[in-house]
């Protein structure tokens, strides 16, 4: 009898116990590191997409510097005309948005409406991208002016 | 009484390792997978970084101290470029003379972009964590009551190459700017 308490397992309900808390533990770190990967992801994409806003704000610069009249030409009265730059090497588009179409490195939609006629023309240059179902979006305002 | 004693059958025992067996793996292969992309997102970071700075720097530098484009050190009347209406240069470096009569160039040195003075010498604009290529400075002059257009244009990619199921960090930069004190 004395050899038979001494050699006692462990009961049903103490397995129970240590496979819950096993389970909360695994379960929280798997739901941190999965959230940390999507923040991850989140911040390449913002990253990317920052860039490629400001990629085309230069060179829209570059194109109001080269040339005034063709880059109003390019412009209407509000509100305005919008172009699509879903192309990794930059052109001018013929008018019209993206319909949709998230064709950047298949991850970005890009686009920019020209607005204003004369000597000051605005630029409204918007960055989407999908994730996770969500939306993200960067949008950079410029005014160009003439100057000479 | 015996048969209360039981412990775990080897049926048993066996499930139970499987599971954590199973489980393991996932939450070290979860664990990897952020490990890489955080270090994706750090060297896109820097790829960025270097790559803004040194827009940023031959931008602002030559549009607010640049005075002529020479297509030899020391700029000279003789050695000026993009004068004439319609010309433009693209062969080699361009040195840009500023308004005090000394003269800056940006150029690509090993994969670096290299700031020539005449005065203070060579500074890197990027750091060896990134690597440069595609450089080029054009001038053109299109008008001949405007000022001359600088073209910058350069890429700037990670060093070495990314390992297997990334593509490499590699951003483009280019813009167009006129020289404000021409």
């Amino acid at each position: 009898m004395k050899s038979n308490i001494l050699q006692r397992g462990v009961t049903l309900l103490e397995v129970l116990i240590f496979i819950t808390i096993l389970s909360f533990v695994f379960i929280g770190v798997a739901i941190t590191t999965t959230s940390s990967l999507q923040r991850t992801q989140y911040n390449q994409h913002k990253i990317l997409a920052t860039h490629y806003a400001e990629e085309l704000e230069e060179w829209m610069r570059g194109e109001k510097e080269a040339d005034w009249t063709s880059f109003v030409n390019k412009s209407a009265a509000l509100p305005g005309r919008i172009y699509c730059f879903n192309s990794t090497t930059i052109a001018w588009p013929s008018v019209g948005n993206c319909s949709g179409v998230y064709g950047l490195v298949n991850t970005f939609k890009r686009e920019a409406t020209l607005s204003g006629t004369g000597s000051q023309i605005t630029v409204n240059i918007n960055i989407e991208w999908q994730e996770a179902s969500n939306l993200f979006s960067i949008p950079i305002d410029t005014v160009f002016s003439q100057w000479d | 009484m015996k048969s209360k004693l039981r412990g775990f059958t080897l049926i048993e025992t066996m499930i139970v390792l499987s599971i954590i067996g199973l489980i393991i793996p996932v939450m070290f292969s979860l664990f990897f997978i952020n490990l890489r992309s955080q270090t994706k997102v750090l060297i896109l970071q820097e790829v960025k970084r270097n790559g803004d700075n040194s827009l940023n720097t031959i931008e602002s530098l030559s549009k607010q101290f640049g005075v002529s484009f020479h297509q030899a050190s020391p700029p000279l009347r003789t050695n000026e470029v993009c004068v004439t209406t319609g010309s433009n240069y693209s062969a080699g470096n361009i040195y840009i003379l500023d308004e005090s009569g000394d003269w800056f160039s940006f150029y690509l040195d090993n994969g670096r972009i290299a700031s020539e003075s005449g005065t203070t010498g060579v500074t890197y604009l990027t750091n060896d964590k990134v690597v440069v290529s595609s450089f080029s400075l054009t001038c053109d002059r299109p008008i001949s009551v405007s000022p001359p257009i600088m073209s910058i244009s350069f890429t700037v990619s990670q060093v070495g190459t990314p390992g297997r199921q990334e593509e490499e960090a590699s951003l483009n930069y280019q813009t167009k700017i006129k020289l404000r004190s021409y």
